[in-house]
């Protein structure tokens, strides 16, 4: 099934003034249900703007966005497209202003005007989801660490149960500690929830890391669309619109260029070791 | 991917945007002050010819000067209007009930609408052609004087450069967290008036952090760049009036006396 | 450049939120000319301890010197904060001015250096990071890699004879996080003394010096070689290695003679041992 599909989707920001920009230049998109997909491009490739249309907080200048078969210009299905479509922003521990973790989480579920039981429910559960444990609950948002905040900051957005998460940038500016436990928490939740997440990044190791399929953005299109590996072995393509590949990515490729038994595009450690180590045994065999 | 420009500047590189920011903060002062005294229609058009010659010296197209007009064209119809309708006079030209048409009105209405216009281009010609910084720093060392009773004129211009520094980015702060307020659920422009109030508290604390943050940080940052007030500070680009400058407070000066003149000349 | 002679740092108790970050015990010596990279999580001390080096902070115990100068003296302050210069990892909330080069002449106008002595400096700062054409822009409409070159420039313009950089990519994208790193490797090879601090290995590996921190306490300190070659070490802190010196690891554990000290993807292709996988010709423990 698919959750978002885009039809013809073109957005032009300033439209008739000498800013006129084009930032999304008719997009033809579908990601199904339970999908992990990372959106690629450099700052300015309109990632942002796109993901702004899965929720309603942009809309086309023309074509049309569907959430799940509703269409984001129908202003009476917006509340619940917000809600099925769980934005996090970058840096969405600015957004925190309750005086409690607790009570900022259930500002979406209060706002989605559920019962008092529900709201506690989701709350609770969305907290945990993220790993921040009863202690953290009644405490002040402003006194938890930079990536606990961010964790409760995702949390408010998940306690409203979207069908589809999409984050932006969210291991930016975080130690590498901060940023395996936020990337391994988004795969748990994607497993455990079967939710549909949507990773928007400029770190290819990131998307590397998660994703299943790989969207790479430039000058409002998506260029590429495919499995890591497959976007992984194309790195000249990338490099020519300045992105960088993930390191081993980098590597393997240089490797395969000397030897073209070695599978290109191989983006994991383990995966890189294991194709050179079956290459080495090949060759002792011989 | 903010278009917010700081202050309405419009860079030509005219001579008009190269004179010293302190004779086109001064002339400005004295420009307003001799509009008021105009009280007949030479003056009026002394000062159109002045404005006009100004715009077509500064190379600003005339379009951004007009663009100015635009935002005040209905406290222009106010102000006519309360002219037209209400000035008492002999010379009715039109009986309505309570309201009389007179040419004294008329008149009048047509000076209001006159002046202000020619204020909002002559203002809107001392922004175009300085950057805010120029004018901080015109009206600092302007304000000099001032430091002998205490003024800490410094201080105050400081402060209003980090002003004008932070409205990008406390503007950009606020869309970002609106979006994200709205993502999770805020409806910002529905229902009653308290609601819409409350509703402003996901807001404006978020915003009020950021803005601390900012504030904080930057401090850090003036600190690190050796930054301890005005002791001991020197500037880039000091302000010296070349003799172009005083040609300009010259015409500036005989434009004005001449515009203010006219009251007592016919 | 810089000695401590048993520095230890408390934040005062009234500070106690976010929680009390110390220095203990931190006795190290940084030659002039030297590019230092800190590595560790947040928390660990590094930005404390980058707050000491121009006299932000001053040590509660033990005394440090920066050129010979006691950094408790008030007198010395502002000579200290002249020579060590420093770039935040937010570049908007450290650009003072509304127009680039204003910006770039904040410092050296508070030095109190003449007017056309400050023009020179500023254009020459300008040059050297290639800001030179943005000199009349206003800083909020460049891009983030841009705008910390702004920053570089600044400190630049005060001629330092060190630059502490305290996460300056940590929110730039790629291509950002170049531009800024090759502004300060370029800076080193004029023989300003650069201190960088990062949670990136790849940039730490530029550095001819690294030091680990964890717990306010410096625990490594050696070439990028000689850390990274810590690969269990390393990884055991939660901070990594090189993904090439992490790939070469792997294969030595599978018996393979791989250098131990490779940090680069070039340096990987040009093992011995790597040539001889590539070509079929190794086998485990030659």
């Amino acid at each position: 099934m698919q959750i978002i599909e885009t039809k013809n989707l073109t957005h032009i920001y300033n439209k008739g003034s000498v800013f006129e920009k084009i930032a999304l230049d008719d997009i033809n998109l579908s990601i199904n249900a339970g999908e992990i997909v990372a959106l690629i491009g450099h700052t300015g490739s309109g990632k942002s703007t796109l993901i702004q249309h899965f929720n309603g907080l942009l809309m086309p200048t023309l074509g049309d966005v569907f959430i799940a078969g509703d269409s984001t210009g129908d202003k009476t299905k917006l509340k619940s497209i917000r809600q099925k479509a769980g934005l996090v922003f970058q840096y969405p521990e600015h957004q925190l202003f309750e005086p409690t973790v607790y009570a900022d989480v259930a500002f979406g579920p209060t706002k989605m005007g559920l019962g008092q039981d529900e709201i506690d429910t989701r709350t609770r559960e969305a907290l945990k989801l993220v790993g921040l444990t009863e202690d953290c609950f009644e405490k002040s948002p402003f006194e938890l660490s930079g990536g606990q905040k961010r964790r409760a900051a995702i949390a408010g957005v998940l306690a409203m149960r979207p069908e589809v998460l999409i984050l932006d940038e969210p291991a930016a500016g975080l130690d590498p500690r901060g940023k395996d436990e936020i990337l391994s928490q988004i795969q748990k939740m994607h497993t455990e929830l079967g939710i549909t997440v949507i990773l928007v990044s400029h770190s290819m190791d990131d998307a590397a890391k998660l994703a299943q399929r790989i969207l790479v953005m430039e000058r409002g299109r998506i260029t590429i669309d495919g499995s890591p590996t497959e976007v992984f072995s194309q790195g000249e393509v990338l490099q020519a619109i300045g992105l960088d590949l993930p390191q081993i990515s980098k590597l393997m490729n240089r490797l395969a260029q000397e030897n073209p038994a070695i599978q290109k595009g191989v983006f994991s450690l383990d995966a890189a070791a294991a194709e050179l180590l079956t290459l080495a045994r090949k060759g002792a065999e011989k | 991917m903010t278009r917010i420009t700081v202050g309405n500047h419009y860079p030509t590189g005219s001579i008009l945007h190269r004179t010293d920011p302190r004779v086109k903060l001064a002339g400005t002062v004295l420009y307003v002050t001799a509009l008021l005294f105009v009280n007949n229609f030479l003056g009026f058009i002394l000062a159109a010819v002045f404005i006009a010659a100004l715009i077509k010296i500064s190379k600003v197209p005339p379009r951004l000067i007009f663009r100015g007009l635009r935002m005040i064209f209905f406290m222009l119809v106010f102000a006519a209007s309360i002219n037209i309708f209400f000035t008492s006079g002999q010379n009715v030209l039109l009986h309505f009930g309570i309201i009389r048409i007179t040419t004294e009105g008329l008149t009048l209405a047509a000076h209001m609408i006159a002046r202000l216009v020619l204020i909002v281009t002559g203002t809107s010609m001392l922004t175009l052609t300085s950057t805010p910084i120029q004018l901080t720093d015109g009206i600092e060392s302007g304000l000099r004087p001032l430091k002998v009773i205490k003024v800490p004129v410094h201080d105050i211009a400081m402060i209003m450069t980090i002003a004008m520094r932070s409205i990008p980015n406390l503007s950009e702060e606020m869309d970002k967290i609106m979006k994200a307020q709205k993502a999770r659920g805020a409806e910002l422009d529905t229902g009653s008036l308290t609601k819409r109030a409350l509703s402003l508290v996901p807001i404006l604390v978020p915003l009020f952090v950021s803005a601390f943050k900012w504030a904080n940080e930057l401090a850090t940052a003036m600190e690190a760049r050796c930054y301890r007030g005005d002791i001991n500070r020197t500037r880039m680009k000091e302000m010296k009036m070349n003799a172009k400058d005083w040609a300009a407070a010259a015409i500036m000066l005989a434009s004005v006396i001449a515009i203010a003149g006219t009251r007592w000349v016919i | 450049m810089f000695k401590s002679q048993n520095l230890s740092f408390e934040y005062a108790p009234h500070d106690s939120n976010p929680p009390p970050l110390t220095l203990k015990n931190i006795n190290i010596s940084i030659q002039t000319g030297e590019f230092v990279a800190i590595l560790g999580h947040n928390g660990s001390g590094k930005s404390t301890l980058a707050r000491h080096l121009n006299a932000l902070l001053t040590p509660t115990e033990g005394t440090l010197w920066v050129n010979g100068l006691d950094t408790k003296d008030p007198a010395s302050t502002w000579g200290i904060r002249q020579s060590t210069g420093m770039v935040f990892q937010n570049p908007d909330n450290q650009i003072v001015a509304t127009i680039v080069e204003e910006d770039v002449a904040f410092g050296a106008e508070n030095l109190g250096v003449p007017p056309e002595e400050i023009r020179r400096r500023v254009d020459d700062s300008l040059a050297k990071v290639g800001m030179l054409a943005y000199a009349s822009h206003q800083p909020h409409q460049l891009s983030g890699g841009q705008k910390q070159r702004i920053a570089i420039a600044g400190v630049l313009a005060m001629r330092p004879s060190c630059i502490v950089f305290d996460e300056p990519t940590a929110m730039l994208d790629p291509s950002g996080r170049k531009e800024v790193l090759s502004a300060a490797a370029n800076l080193n090879k004029e023989g300003i003394t650069i201190i960088l601090i990062t949670h990136f290995m790849e940039e730490a590996a530029v550095a001819n010096r690294v030091l680990v921190m964890e717990d306010g306490e410096i625990i490594l300190d050696g070439t990028p070689r000689e850390v990274f070659s810590q690969v269990d070490k390393m990884q055991a802190l939660g901070l990594g290695v090189p993904q090439p010196t992490a790939l070469a690891h792997k294969l030595r554990q599978a018996g393979f003679n791989i250098s131990p000290t490779i940090l680069t993807i070039d340096e990987f292709m040009q093992d011995e041992t790597v040539k001889k996988i590539l070509k079929g010709q190794a086998n485990a423990n030659n």
